[in-house]
């Protein structure tokens, strides 16, 4: 059972992460430029969330499996440091950046505010899953 | 084998390669269903996409030789390695013919 979550979570990736990265790639002003990032994000957004629900329940199901041994590897740690990082990079988003949307939905470069929030997620979702990876060397 | 932190480079090359590519072609089917990015012609999407999947995919395939070259001979005899080849094999031919047709790309 255990290969099978295993494998469904790292294929989910290209589902939840693989969209995210193109809604942040709209949020840097690289790409889809001729789309407004508000319609971007809610083409976008249901793929995400359906990706990130099986990330979340494999991933669960993993650490339920595994969880004495996940709690004390670094791996682990970092990964879900790097995971809170990223929500909060979104949460704050959310909260501040995108307020301000109608000014700048259509501008092909969006304001500085956005594009690091972009920049940032990239980050963020490229340390959990190079941490993420590391995780099964440690147990 | 070589230093550790080559190998986690390596290895974490081979997952955002598949996010990156697996990603774009996973956003362009969902366009073709008319799923995602509908006030996009296809072509556009396909197009705005295709920088980043081959990104993607160039990732992937130097990645996957170095991991190759590490496990050469346990890998030539496993079967699921094999059908992994296949698929990539018949994947990127479908891509290079049908697929670019569709999309319109040149």
């Amino acid at each position: 059972m255990y290969p099978i979550i295993l494998a469904v979570h790292v294929l989910a990736l290209t589902i939840s992460v693989g969209t995210l990265v193109w809604f942040d790639l709209r949020l840097l002003g690289i790409k889809m430029r001729s789309q407004r990032v508000s319609e971007v994000y809610r083409q976008l957004m249901p793929v995400m969330l359906s990706g990130f629900f099986v990330m979340f329940t494999t991933g669960g199901l993993l650490f339920w499996a595994l969880a004495a041994k996940c709690y004390g590897n670094v791996y682990f740690r970092i990964k879900l440091i790097a995971l809170m990082l990223a929500a909060v990079n979104a949460l704050v988003y959310h909260l501040t950046t995108e307020r301000t949307i109608a000014q700048w939905d259509a501008a092909p470069l969006p304001p500085v505010r956005a594009r690091l929030a972009g920049l940032f997620s990239i980050v963020c979702w490229i340390v959990v899953i190079g941490a993420g990876r590391r995780i099964v060397l440690g147990l | 084998m070589g230093s550790t932190w080559l190998v986690s480079i390596v290895e974490l090359s081979h997952l955002l390669g598949l996010t990156i590519l697996v990603g774009s072609v996973v956003v362009v089917s969902l366009r073709m269903f008319g799923v995602v990015m509908t006030r996009m012609p296809l072509s556009e999407v396909a197009g705005e996409l295709w920088n980043w999947a081959l990104f993607g995919l160039i990732l992937q395939l130097t990645s996957g030789v170095l991991l190759f070259m590490s496990e050469a001979v346990r890998w030539y005899h496993s079967g699921p390695f094999l059908v992994k080849m296949t698929c990539l094999f018949l994947a990127l031919l479908f891509h290079f013919t049908i697929y670019r047709r569709v999309t319109g790309r040149k």
